[in-house]
């Protein structure tokens, strides 16, 4: 099945970049590049996300039974390989994520009036039984069940006392099991979703009229293409912007998403190449010919761009935000990131699904 | 407050740099249209060259006259007593721009409060010696209606909460005391640009509020399964009935409806369409207007580039318009007007992104 391009209409007077018909060369449809992107890119992120709880899972539970500064170390890691597929996974933000809070469950951020920080703070002070076995954790507040919880118990202030048997160690190793319980089947549950046909792929792979989602190879394409432009908004939006500002006096590591555990950056590397390998394996680039090829090697380009300024910020071997953002080499590095970003969001928003016939218009902003 | 929104433009830079354009600007035919056409549209728009403005136009869609804004607009009020107009920025915009409604001289420009900024729509008061804005009060994470005053050049006097996060559109009733707020549900900061935080706990509404002293009269939210639905726009189809749309914040919200109705002493009904009219509008009606004569309302989706009028009579629907990123409507003497993002408004086309509305000046 080919692109139905005789839905397109563009008026000259904007000159969108909309490839008329015959000039396309279309070695795969776009059924095959969502079948693609389901097979290469979304399915892998989910099972190593999955995977990543159980480890982490494990090594909590090992430092619980014994506990020690080496399992410590090694719970501590769990979590960061945790982070890292997960930022991987939580660009596909469709489907089972978005359904029953999956998402905000796994991961409650922006947190901008720090809500779950002060309800984790206060089940930890007053030892509060019931964020110690998953099922009475599980329908609690969102902000105490997720990624930002499991970093502070891990992490936040008091952690110290995870390497011995005193003080809150206890009871805080629970609370950290029952966290990593939680991910376990949220996480297992994604990837059971993406295992299969699901409900929501079905969808994506069978437009028509009466489909609430796609009623056309075009809006089949419009949710790939929405995967990298919301990735790049919400990473410039919600992750660079809060800590960034407008200069280096008025940075804020603490609005840094993982700064307790020095893997701000680190995700957003995550990001970046899990939308680079995206781009570079779904197939995108056989349904455009010519310039609209060498716009998407751009992209690549702009990632890899990222990606670099964002290591060097992170190789610097100062790895915690304040420091980063205290030495002006590297803010320099992650203000360079931040406007690669700020470049990729409007290429990735208009110009780019352009090219495959997606109308981007003037008046469509969520929410106006 | 920590951190306030910056002014987005330098008002004294702006005027300067605009005042050639208000200088003789009318064009020929705009004079002699005010005297002969009953109706004219306002609508904000992007030209060709990226910069940003407002134009009015007669009831065929043609240009009247156009003028330049710091920023993009969105809604245009129109105060019949006043014979103003005001075009709110969009959000999360800081500036508000109000004008004599030939356009003729330059506007007058408001900005928000550095702890407020504008949501895009408002109203005047019947008497049109108060304008009203939507505004976020981002660090409480509380929507309020900002009050501004033209007796002392639209000077903010003060605020009263809108009884919801996120207002959205609103409207005066002709009781002249009772304010119709779309108090969207969605909490935003300006730290986080256009993010939505608060997704998986919203709570849209629509409140009924006494302007006179800011207590609410009636508050109607939509049924749980529908929590998602962020009401956004209004239109009056009477002194006592008026039409609400919404926008699904749940990516896989399926056939949810999104047009209701909502009666003071009443409280709302949900419109349902079919099944592919419903899909059609992909989860999102960006625009709604009323048509008292015809007893229709237009609903249309950039995202769907679909509209539908629809009678309320028997709540079919009795014309589809499809059209690239269509969103503008309005009130017109057969039905309804449309405009596109694309520069279509009525049956002329021309070199603007036309933006989500269009108000009536009558």
């Amino acid at each position: 099945m080919m692109i139905n391009f005789k839905r397109f209409f563009v008026s000259a007077l904007f000159a969108l970049s909309v490839l008329p018909m015959g000039q396309t060369a279309h070695a795969q449809d776009s059924g095959t590049v969502v079948r693609t992107v389901i097979a290469e890119a979304i399915k892998p992120a989910f099972d190593a996300f999955a995977q990543s709880a159980i480890a982490a899972n494990q090594s909590v539970e090992a430092l619980c039974a014994a506990p020690s500064t080496a399992n410590v170390l090694q719970a501590q890691e769990g979590f960061r390989a945790l982070v890292t597929s997960w930022s991987h996974a939580e660009l596909f933000r469709i489907g089972p994520l978005t359904a029953d809070n999956r998402l905000e469950r796994i991961l409650f951020w922006p947190d901008r009036r720090s809500l779950g920080q002060r309800q984790v703070q206060t089940a930890i002070y007053k030892k509060d039984p019931t964020v110690t076995t998953l099922e009475t954790l599980s329908p609690k507040s969102v902000a105490m069940q997720g990624l930002m919880a499991l970093e502070y118990t891990l992490f936040g202030k008091g952690s110290d006392a995870l390497s011995g048997t005193g003080g809150d160690a206890e009871f805080r190793c629970q609370y950290a099991t029952a966290i990593t319980q939680n991910i376990v089947v949220i996480s297992a549950e994604l990837a059971k979703y993406w295992s299969g046909e699901n409900a929501f792929s079905k969808r994506w792979l069978s437009p028509s009229a009466t489909n609430p989602m796609v009623r056309d190879e075009i809006e089949q394409l419009s949710i790939v293409l929405k995967i990298f432009g919301d990735g790049v908004e919400i990473m410039k939006e919600q992750r660079f912007s809060p800590f960034l500002k407008d200069s280096q006096a008025a940075a804020r590591p603490k609005a840094a998403l993982f700064w307790r555990s020095n893997m701000s950056i680190p995700s957003l590397i995550g990001g970046i190449e899990m939308l680079d390998h995206l781009l570079a394996n779904s197939k995108l680039d056989s349904l455009v010919t010519g310039n609209h090829k060498r716009e998407l090697s751009a992209v690549r380009f702009e990632f890899a761009n990222a990606k670099r300024a964002l290591e060097r910020a992170y190789a610097n071997g100062e790895t915690d935000m304040k420091t980063v953002l205290a030495n002006e080499e590297t803010y320099g590095q992650l203000n360079y990131a931040h406007i690669v970003l700020t470049g990729l969001v409007s290429n990735l928003r208009g110009p780019i699904p352009n090219m495959f016939g997606i109308i981007t218009g003037f008046s469509s902003l969520d929410g106006d | 407050m920590l951190f306030g929104v910056k002014p987005e433009f330098d008002r004294r830079q702006f005027l300067k740099a605009a005042g050639v354009g208000f200088v003789a600007s009318l064009l020929p035919r705009a004079a002699e249209a005010f005297e002969q056409t009953d109706v004219l549209y306002a609508s904000a728009y992007q030209a060709p060259d990226k910069s940003f403005g407002i134009a009015l136009l007669d009831d065929s869609g043609a240009l009247l006259q156009h003028m330049p804004l710091p920023k993009r607009g969105h809604d245009v009020v129109y105060s019949a007593a006043a014979q103003k107009l005001a075009v709110f920025s969009r959000r999360p915009g800081t500036f508000a721009a109000i004008m004599d409604r030939t356009m003729a001289t330059p506007p007058k420009l408001i900005t928000s409060p550095p702890n407020r900024h504008f949501y895009g729509h408002g109203c005047f008061s019947a008497n049109g010696k108060l304008l009203f804005s939507t505004e976020n009060d981002f660090d409480n994470a509380k929507g309020v209606i900002g009050i501004y005053d033209a007796a002392s050049d639209f000077k903010r006097i003060g605020e009263f909460s809108s009884h919801g996060i996120g207002p959205h559109d609103t409207l005066m009733l002709p009781d002249g005391h009772t304010m119709l707020i779309a108090n969207g549900g969605i909490e935003t900061h300006p730290d986080y640009g256009r993010s939505k935080l608060n997704i998986s706990t919203m709570k849209p509404n629509l409140a009924f509020v006494d302007i006179r002293h800011g207590t609410l009269i009636e508050r109607h939210e939509l049924p749980a399964e529908f929590s998602k639905l962020s009401i956004r726009h209004l239109a009056g189809l009477s002194p006592t009935q008026f039409w609400f749309a919404c926008q699904n914040q749940d990516s896989n919200g399926g056939l949810a409806p999104l047009i209701g109705r909502v009666q003071l002493g009443e409280g709302l009904k949900i419109l349902r369409l079919g099944d592919e009219q419903t899909a059609s509008l992909r989860g999102y009606v960006g625009s709604i207007s009323a048509n008292p004569d015809t007893q229709t309302i237009m609903v249309t989706s950039p995202k769907g580039h679909v509209g539908f009028e629809i009678s309320v009579v028997d709540e079919r629907i009795v014309k589809t318009v499809k059209s690239n990123d269509i969103c503008g409507t309005a009130m017109s003497a057969t039905g309804h007007i449309t405009s596109t993002g694309f520069g279509q408004f009525g049956t002329k086309t021309h070199g603007f992104h036309w933006d989500n509305h269009i108000e009536i000046i009558q």
